[in-house]
């Protein structure tokens, strides 16, 4: 009786689940959380915000202002993908825990400032 | 008069049954929760989940009637409670006269058949199929127990002592087959069958009524258990009381994890065509004194 | 007779999936069912016909969860196959190894759901436990647990790193033993067996007369798997499609085991043969196909045959065609219901690992003349009609 036996054996055991937020999950290189983006590189030259698949990203030029929403973006990565810099100025970061309260919230902007930070 | 009162509120009456019901199927979930390798809720659990549905609303669906489905699980609970009484826990019952198995035997039932008529009661297809499994599991499972119940009695002058079945194995199964049946739980969730019938009798329950429904479950697994480690593994102390109860709790939580639900019909010919006879060959061996 | 109809769903427990299926019981036993879909409707093949090419991929991503990369490798298969573009061997290889992993992960999610109907919550936990396995790998290969965007047009994104190789091997080793252990467990469970053998039953005569796909019709002995075929490379690896003969439930559930172990086989296989190279071959960031060219591209996703048909507008694609297999198998549903009970209903719907969110269409009904009328593109598009 295969249930039996291995129900027995577990009864000590350290179960194979975990209390989430007590207990992190370990993230693998590679993954593809929250879209960061690094005003150092950025050219402008709107690529990300045209091959966007949801239509998450937006870009004023004039202003030098790089803007996401988080609630549109479906972190699929093309738009690192597409990027043209080196280093690539949009990237996936492993922030993974991005629930809001409030849409607003989801709508970041970044801007280039003159000093570029 | 304060014997009476400690009795009956405290030890082993009401206050226990809260407590001890509520700790067992705390510990009952925790245990098969390991067993299926997952953390699970914490012990006291099932009390968090009763205070809760206290504070919640009590919906009465049009179809239904609100007294009886009010009445039954009070009925229900209360006839568990009154079988405490005929228990003797560290060798002394409140009540103890020759006969009171089949007052027991009575009282079990009527607290299952309050269950199914508070399905009929909600008017709700789901509680109404609910209630008529939980008939049929009831008169399936009911032989093989009165059963292995009276081949003890008839040892003990029909009085609800301590004993040890230990040349009586076959009423001891029989007596722990009926016991998951009466708690509805695997292999004879029927009843209950979440996936066929969402919550079978209690479908339509909610707030303070469904508390007390979990209230007469949790009295239900400290009666019958207590019932089982006095009668068939002869706790005279309180000491040996406990540890019955918890090999039996944990034949209960075995069973849990390892079982699937039978159908109603292979539950059915499985009390009368296997547990049944066995419980038979037991009692048979007490008419004719074929014990040692 | 007392007949009467009682339904189950679009609300039920048992499957935590919109379909409704009316029932019409005598007593217990299921004398008729009749299928109602369009709970569900997302408007995806709609939504196609206006996105770029390169932008449908993450589209039809959406269209399962559970299978989302058969539908990315089927479009990009149809989109490259308008291009006449043939992608590196290596791309192949990757597309191969985390379908095959996803395939893994769906059919355990089917066996647990199996398990879970017939009431038996520790093989339900075990298995959805081992099924970590699968879904940590996919999250160590792919960067995320669903939606794994590992293809695009003219290969993939993203190169699978040879230091993860015996993670992988590690991982699939130990699912290789778990998986012998559930066999064991399906074929041997006294308590298991009695819930599932000779229900839900499917002759191998019905299956060719009413054609579902996938596990469903192999179990039923029709030797019928599009990997046969050797798309990809799966003729490379020396596949072997797995049949079964009873047809009931615990054959299908048997063949989905054997089809994991045949799975494992294969990705061990493809890391040992993966050769060197680039990945993806290059396309224009804006593509553009000659219009009025279309081709029908399918694979064998884990419930079946899987089917696009594309033709293309121009940048765009002027209409989007998707066969989910679900839809195909819904054809047996009536067949392998009748004349069982209401508690193997939920079983024998679990048995078919039906994926609603693949399969739902829209179908209008008005109320006034109960009039049924599928509803056309054009209509979505004037919203007053509706």
């Amino acid at each position: 009786m295969g249930i039996l036996s291995e129900a027995i054996k577990r009864i000590l055991e350290r179960p194979a689940t975990r209390k989430y937020p007590k207990e992190k999950p370990k993230i693998p290189e590679g993954f593809r959380g929250r879209i960061e983006w690094n005003p150092e590189t950025c050219i402008f030259c709107m690529l990300c915000a045209i091959n966007c698949p949801t239509n998450a990203i937006t870009i004023n030029k004039e202003k030098k202002e790089w803007s996401i929403d988080i609630g549109k973006c479906i972190f699929c990565g093309r738009c690192h993908d597409v990027c043209p810099t080196k280093p690539k100025s949009v990237s996936n970061s492993k922030k993974y825990e991005l629930a809001e309260y409030e849409k607003e919230k989801f709508r970041l902007k970044f801007r280039k400032s003159e000093r570029g930070g | 008069m304060i014997d009476f009162v400690v009795y009956t509120l405290i030890f082993p009456g009401f206050a226990s049954a809260f407590f001890a019901g509520f700790i067992y199927y705390g510990i009952l979930r925790k245990v098969t929760a390991h067993m299926q390798h997952r953390i699970g809720p914490p012990v006291w659990q099932p009390f968090l989940d009763f205070v809760k549905l206290l504070a919640k609303e009590n919906i009465t669906p049009d179809d239904s009637t609100g007294f009886v489905m009010t009445l039954c699980p009070i009925v229900s609970f209360a006839s568990l409670m009154t079988v405490l009484v005929f228990i003797p826990f560290n060798g002394y019952a409140l009540v103890s006269f020759s006969g009171s198995i089949l007052i027991v035997i009575y009282l079990l039932v009527m607290a299952s058949a309050f269950i199914a008529i508070a399905g009929f009661a909600t008017g709700n297809p789901f509680g109404k199929i609910g209630s008529v499994r939980e008939l049929t599991q009831l008169i399936a499972y009911e032989f093989p127990f009165i059963v292995s119940l009276l081949t003890i009695g008839f040892l003990t002058n029909f009085k609800v002592s301590p004993f040890v079945a230990l040349q009586f194995p076959f009423a001891f199964v029989a007596f722990v087959a009926g016991m998951q049946g009466k708690f509805s739980l695997p292999p004879f969730h029927i009843p209950e069958a979440e996936q066929e019938i969402v919550a079978g009798p209690f479908t339509e329950y909610s707030g303070p009524r469904l508390a007390m429904f979990e209230l007469a479950k949790a009295a239900s697994f400290w009666v019958l258990i207590s019932l089982g480690s006095v009668m068939f593994m002869g706790a005279s102390n309180i000491f040996a009381f406990f540890i019955n109860s918890f090999v039996l709790l944990f034949a209960v939580m075995v069973m849990r994890a390892v079982f699937a639900r039978l159908r109603i019909q292979q539950a059915f010919r499985l009390y009368w065509f296997v547990i049944a006879p066995l419980a038979i060959i037991d009692f048979v061996r007490v008419l004719t004194g074929l014990y040692w | 007779m007392n007949e009467f109809y009682i339904p189950f769903g679009p609300q039920h427990p048992a499957l935590i999936e919109p379909v409704h299926i009316k029932l019409k019981v005598d007593g217990e036993k299921i004398v008729d069912s009749e299928l109602v879909l369009g709970y569900n409707h997302k408007g995806i093949e709609k939504s196609f016909e206006n996105r770029w090419w390169a932008k449908g991929m993450y589209l039809s991503e959406r269209v399962c969860g559970i299978c989302g990369h058969y539908h990315t490798s089927c479009f990009a298969q149809g989109v490259e196959n308008l291009l006449d573009l043939e992608i590196p061997e290596r791309a192949k290889y990757i597309r191969v190894i985390i379908g095959e992993i996803e395939r893994i992960h769906s059919h355990m999610l089917a066996l647990g759901i199996v398990a879970y109907e017939l009431g038996l919550d520790t093989l339900f936990h075990y298995i959805f436990r081992d099924r970590e396995l699968a879904m940590e790998t996919q999250e160590l290969l792919t960067g995320n647990r669903v939606h794994f965007v590992m293809n695009v047009i003219g290969g993939v994104r993203k190169d699978i790193e040879t230091k993860y190789f015996n993670l992988v091997e590690k991982n699939m080793e130990r699912l290789d033993n778990r998986l012998h252990e559930y066999l064991k467990i399906f074929k041997t469970d006294t308590a298991i067996r009695k819930r599932i053998t000779h229900i839900g039953y499917l002759s191998r005569r019905k299956a060719k007369e009413l054609t579902p796909v996938g596990p469903n019709i192999r179990a039923s002995g029709i030797k019928y798997d599009v990997r046969e075929s050797g798309y990809l490379v799966y003729d490379n690896l020396g596949f072997k499609a797995v049949t079964g003969e009873g047809g009931d439930v615990l054959e299908r559930c048997v063949v989905r085991i054997k089809e994991c172990l045949e799975s494992v086989r294969l990705i061990e296989d493809a890391l040992v043969k993966i050769p060197k190279g680039e990945i993806s071959k290059s396309v224009p960031l804006l593509l553009k196909i000659p219009e009025g060219r279309e081709t029908v591209s399918r694979v064998e996703a884990p419930r079946g045959e899987l089917i696009y048909y594309l033709k293309s507008a121009g940048d765009k694609p002027y209409r989007v065609k998707i066969r989910t297999p679900t839809y195909q198998t819904f054809t047996i549903i009536n067949e392998i219901l009748r004349g069982y009970e209401i508690p193997d209903v939920p079983v024998i719907i679990a048995s078919l690992d039906p994926c609603l969110s693949c399969t739902d269409r829209l179908t209008i009904v008005d109320l006034n003349t109960e009039r049924e009328r599928v509803v056309s593109g054009d209509d979505i598009r004037r919203r007053e009609t509706l």
